[in-house]
């Protein structure tokens, strides 16, 4: 953890390419980054209808870091995906920093996605064809039109390096996922969610393809991080030492979320 | 940005993009030779035939039925026409020929005396017999540059200004003094039958009329000519068939009523040349003149017709082979969709529009249709401007002859590179692709992004 003790700190002023963000500080418990109500997903299954999700409520803080808990088809990954906009729920409704996002268009979600969300997964999900570098700058990237990103190309690829290199991959900057290690690719994964600087931060099972050590090694970088941007992180998962460092634990049991 | 950073990386990253490439290069290039080589032999053809004909002809009909037309009434209403820079009269006739001998007999000669059905084994060749005027002939068509181009100097006339002139001590010795009218043979016909200068031919044609009653046969029409130079179109059909004489030796030999079989016109420069037959038509038609009128194209409608469908057959079978070539980049990029379903997930989930994942692969194929289009339009350009160095190497190299001379009437292949069509057929190459490859792209934009994520 000492490199990512050592590394300054990362500021919207310091990287004026960067979207919105603060400069570190206190979680403010009081900012409601995301809203949801009576989350409901259905799933048809032949001639069935199987309803994954049940009336979720769950409000989340600037900050504030959840850890959902459940048994492997309890519909964990699917509210993820509800709340990082990936998918639409069939009731209910979800706003995110005081934007209601039910709805909003393919394209408007799209674009709070990638501002607002950044998602950590279990099997990384890195592009093969391109560098830790290029992966991890990919959603400044998106965010870019040719024009701009040439004009910015230099702040936002050095935004990138750094992260990376506060996650300890200094030298792994120009190395594709299949020559890094698993641990190595979940910071990669990492580096990339966090560097357009998210106000949330959903990690499905972040450590769940990891040994013990490097699961730790994540853990702490990931919980750091998230501390240290004030971040608010979202984070799936099996492991019960993982999730009891987070401020709040819910379980999700056929499809009822609950405290 | 993403867009073209990830279509690039994609294509890259993947031989078989290559692949595409090089086959829309080669179906582009293809396409591009075949399109050069075909417009060449267009031109060429048009050239050679343009250079031996006039820009219109009048064919007076002189068939007995008709009253006989004298060439100075016909020239009279030629040339009141408005276009016309000049035009003069010719007299034509089919003939058989031979080399002269001493023993042969100068005057007519009777039916029996040659055997017409077997005639190339009585020692005659065919050959159409021009009668001309040479100070008009060389106003109105190139005349002057069939003279001047004959490459042999043994071969080429005297005096380019009075090309039926022969120098006395040119001619055989018996034949001196005989004061036998001159004629014109085409270069490729002395050197195929070794003739020279001041030699003489006996021609033999038909008269204008024939009677078989009472089982004696007609006369034919013979006479003696000597060589005076030789000429050369460039065009080898004309060069072999045709012999040139002055219009009253053409009128002591032939003995023909008629002193006009067509007239050679020549349009002053941007003349609408169908609108100048037309007028020419009515004009003859008004002084009760009856003839034909054609343009040069009207003339050789058939084989330049021939031509130009022979080029668009080849340019439609190309092209179906170029669009072949652009469905296979069309399956590539069905099959980069499919490959990269998980991609396409992960870039959803950093917040990539669907419209931008659509047009990864549109640009992907567009590039593999553009870089191919551009690699065909290189190399399909640079063999056409080097068909017969190509042509030679692969004779050479592999014993193999992909043009015969002897087939077409030109030495070498004729190429002509039109570099704005070639641009449109790239254009259209990279159009077509980019149409056919908005499918898979828009398979890539319709996926969903949760399903991605989960594809294995």
């Amino acid at each position: 953890m000492s490199d990512l003790e050592d590394a300054p700190s990362l500021s919207a002023e310091d990287h004026p390419g960067v979207r919105g963000a603060a400069a570190p500080a206190e979680p403010d418990a009081r900012e409601e980054i995301l809203v949801a109500r009576g989350l409901t997903r259905r799933f048809r299954m032949g001639s069935s209808v199987v309803e994954i999700l049940r009336g979720a409520d769950l409000t989340l803080h600037k900050g504030e870091i959840v850890a959902i808990m459940g048994r492997s088809g309890s519909g964990k990954s699917t509210l993820l995906h509800q709340l990082g906009l990936l998918d639409r729920p069939d009731d209910g409704e979800l706003v995110i920093r005081g934007e209601q996002t039910t709805t909003l268009s393919r394209a408007e979600r799209c674009r709070l996605r990638n501002h607002e969300i950044g998602f950590v997964f279990q099997f990384y999900h890195l592009l093969p064809e391109l560098t830790a570098l290029q992966n991890a700058v990919m959603p400044l990237m998106i965010d870019h039109g040719v024009l701009a990103w040439l004009a910015r190309r230099g702040s936002h690829t050095r935004r990138a390096r750094e992260m990376l290199s506060e996650l300890g991959l200094r030298e792994r900057l120009t190395h594709k996922p299949s020559q890094l290690s698993g641990g190595e690719r979940q910071r990669v994964a990492l580096a990339r969610a966090l560097v357009g600087q998210p106000s949330l931060l959903l990690c499905d099972e972040p450590t769940g393809n990891l040994d013990e050590t490097t699961s730790e090694r994540i853990a702490d970088q990931l919980f750091g991080l998230a501390e240290r941007h004030g971040h608010t992180l979202v984070m799936v998962t099996h492991d019960a030492d993982l999730a009891a460092r987070a401020d709040r634990i819910l379980t999700l049991h056929d499809g009822v979320l609950t405290d | 940005m993403f867009v073209w950073f990830l279509a690039l990386r994609y294509l890259v990253a993947r031989p078989v993009s290559y692949l595409g490439i090089v086959a829309i290069g080669l179906g582009v290039g293809a396409l591009i030779v075949v399109l050069s080589v075909m417009n060449g032999f267009l031109e060429e053809t048009r050239d050679l035939v343009r250079g031996t004909t006039a820009d219109i002809v009048v064919f007076p009909i002189q068939d007995g039925t008709t009253r006989v037309v004298p060439r100075d009434e016909i020239l009279e209403v030629v040339n009141a026409q408005e276009g016309v820079a000049g035009a003069t009269g010719r007299l034509v006739r089919p003939a058989v020929y031979k080399l002269h001998t001493e023993q042969g007999d100068r005057g007519r000669m009777r039916l029996p005396d040659i055997n017409i059905s077997n005639s190339e084994n009585a020692g005659y060749s065919q050959v159409l017999v021009l009668g001309v005027d040479p100070d008009r002939e060389m106003a109105v068509s190139g005349f002057t540059d069939y003279l001047r181009d004959v490459r042999s100097p043994d071969l080429k006339v005297d005096d380019v200004r009075f090309p039926f002139r022969i120098h006395p001590g040119l001619v055989a010795g018996h034949l001196r003094n005989a004061g036998l009218p001159r004629i014109l043979v085409g270069e490729d016909l002395m050197l195929a039958m070794g003739l020279h200068k001041g030699e003489a031919l006996d021609i033999v044609t038909l008269p204008d009329e024939i009677s078989l009653e009472g089982g004696q046969g007609a006369k034919f029409a013979s006479d003696t000519f000597v060589i005076a130079g030789s000429f050369r179109t460039g065009h080898y059909d004309f060069d072999t068939g045709h012999m040139f004489v002055m219009t009253e030796a053409f009128l002591d030999w032939s003995g023909t009523a008629m002193d006009v079989s067509e007239v050679y016109i020549a349009a002053i420069e941007g003349t609408d040349l169908d609108a100048l037959r037309d007028r020419l038509d009515a004009a003859l038609d008004e002084k009760r003149m009856y003839a034909e009128v054609k343009t040069w194209r009207d003339r050789h409608a058939i084989m330049l017709g021939a031509v130009e469908n022979e080029r668009t057959i080849l340019a439609f079978v190309l092209g179906l082979f170029v669009l072949l070539t652009c469905t296979i980049t069309f399956m590539m990029l069905v099959m980069m969709v499919q490959e990269k379903v998980r991609d396409i997930g992960i870039l959803s989930a950093m917040g990539a529009p669907s419209v931008g994942i659509g047009r990864i692969f549109a640009v992907c194929g567009a590039l593999i249709s553009a870089v191919g289009g551009l690699f065909g339009l290189g190399v399909g350009t640079w063999v056409a401007l080097n068909a017969n160095p190509v042509k030679d190497w692969i004779e050479t190299t592999f014993g193999i002859e992909i043009f015969r001379k002897n087939v077409y009437a030109f030495t070498d292949i004729p190429t002509s590179v039109h570099h704005q069509l070639n641009a449109g057929i790239v254009a259209l190459t990279v159009v077509f692709s980019i149409l056919i490859c908005l499918y898979p792209a828009w398979r890539a934009a319709r996926l969903d992004p949760v399903a991605a994520l989960r594809h294995e």
